[in-house]
């Protein structure tokens, strides 16, 4: 009888092995990376606590026995049915202004060449001996958006979904320690001074309404698998804009954005089980994203430099690295770099266009991942 | 090293590239005609409040000292990227 309660205590205790126990650790490193560094605290945090949480004795938040448990049921609603990251694009595009990118609409081809990290990736994946699906999932990393990767993850490679969404969001934090080195070892001082005229006007706001209309529609026809993803981010963005919902505009941006971002970051947390994620391939997909996010940097940045061959009056080559999805950190990184060289150098009202421009284009290749991938493999 | 996935890949990568950029051109040109012919239709154009820090710090001129340290303020600050 003693012995039978001696085991009851110790149950839990000898249900772990030590692939948990490292899991425990990594959950705290993300929690200390989201308090002590502040890198990505509202996703790092809840993803770290919810790594602790289904690698617990017996896995009792995820399955235990026939019952499922309460994370499983929220990947499965959530995750799953590809919500959670729909959700989220709503209050990003209520908290997007294209403003900028009105002022001047050709920086929008930064976008598309800060995307080339994406395919480069895919390619090098391939080359480590991962699928197509699985090297596309981990190509997304490059488009620095979070929501994105999960989607096209999910339809993919759900068992990579632990590794891959925790990898593009800590990269995303830490876009000020990646892109720096790679802009200055492709641009020279002098390029770096360049300055960029900008005489920003009123638009009508009619252009602010129709916009988000428009892309849906056009992304839609070019990229019907698209649809999903930049239908909510521009809806979102039409609440914003039409300046008649401002209470579901501010909901959006707030209490949607946040209750979702909280359950879909303990949710992707629980999707870290040590069996799917201690692996040589985890190791493997960090280093690829970071590939990624090197390539879509030095993609933005020489595509600015090709079109300052044809230029007069010469661009400023350091805003083409802000075409990535991550807003408005690279614009403010570049900035910071082009004070460095030149104090009265300001280039931001440039690079935030880009950066805008860069989450437009980041959903465009999430559509265009999904939509060819399964063209190529028939 | 599987052959056949690595030209599907390049095939990804050559047509993805092509359709992203075909995509960003056709939506540049549709906003700068949709712009140029905004302004000349509403004469009396209600403008669109410039929301964006950017575009307040873009006014420059005479007040360049101001805006910089403006900038400066801001990219001090920090916050958290919106995905």
């Amino acid at each position: 009888m003693l012995h039978e309660i001696l085991l009851f205590f110790i149950d839990g205790f000898l249900a772990v092995g030590w692939q948990q126990y490292v899991m425990y650790l990594i959950g705290i490193i993300l929690i200390w990376l989201a308090v002590a560094k502040d890198y990505e605290p509202m996703l790092l945090l809840p993803i770290g606590f919810g790594a602790i949480l289904v690698n617990l004795p017996y896995e009792v938040v995820w399955q235990h026995g026939e019952i499922a448990g309460v994370l499983k049921y929220l990947f499965d609603a959530g995750i799953l049915t590809e919500i959670f990251p729909l959700l989220i694009f709503i209050g990003v595009g209520a908290m997007i202004d294209f403003g900028p990118l009105f002022q001047r609409p050709w920086v929008m081809l930064f976008g598309a060449a800060a995307h080339l990290g994406v395919f480069v990736t895919i390619i090098v994946a391939i080359m480590m001996g991962f699928d197509l699906k699985e090297a596309a999932s981990i190509g997304i990393i490059g488009a620095a958006d979070g929501p994105t990767s999960i989607y096209v993850t999910t339809r993919f490679a759900k068992h990579l979904m632990g590794p891959i969404t925790v990898v593009a969001y800590s990269y995303m934090a830490l876009v000020p320690i990646i892109q720096p080195p790679v802009v200055r070892l492709l641009t020279s001082k002098k390029e770096r001074m360049i300055h960029m005229q900008a005489h920003d006007r009123n638009f009508p706001k009619v252009v602010s309404i129709t916009f988000p209309i428009i892309v849906t529609i056009l992304a839609s026809f070019l990229v019907p698998m698209a649809a999903p993803l930049i239908g909510f981010l521009m809806f979102g963005n039409l609440i914003r804009e039409s300046g008649v919902l401002e209470k579901l505009s501010n909901t959006a941006q707030n209490e949607l954005s946040n209750l979702v971002t909280l359950l879909l970051g303990i949710t992707v947390g629980a999707s870290m089980r040590a069996g799917d994620f201690l692996q040589y391939k985890t190791l493997l997909i960090m280093g690829l994203g970071l590939i990624a996010f090197i390539v879509d940097t030095a993609g933005g940045v020489l595509f600015a430099k090709f079109i300052n061959i044809f230029l007069k009056t010469k661009i400023n080559p350091m805003i083409g690295a802000c075409g990535i999805s991550a807003f408005p950190m690279s614009s403010r990184v570049i900035q910071k770099m082009a004070f460095k060289d030149d104090p009265s150098n300001i280039i931001l009202m440039h690079a935030v266009s880009a950066n805008v421009s860069g989450q437009i284009a980041s959903v465009v290749v999430g559509g265009l991942v999904l939509a060819l991938v399964p063209i190529l493999l028939m | 090293m599987n052959t056949e996935a690595l030209m599907q890949s390049v095939t990804l990568t050559i047509v993805g590239m092509l359709v992203v950029f075909i995509f960003m051109c056709l939506l540049t040109v549709f906003l700068k005609l949709f712009i140029i012919v905004a302004f000349r239709l509403l004469p009396d154009r209600e403008t669109a409040k410039a929301a964006s820090v950017a575009v307040d710090f873009g006014k420059g001129g005479s007040e360049d000292e101001k805006v910089v340290a403006a900038i400066a303020a801001a990219l001090a600050a920090g916050g958290e990227n919106t995905k």
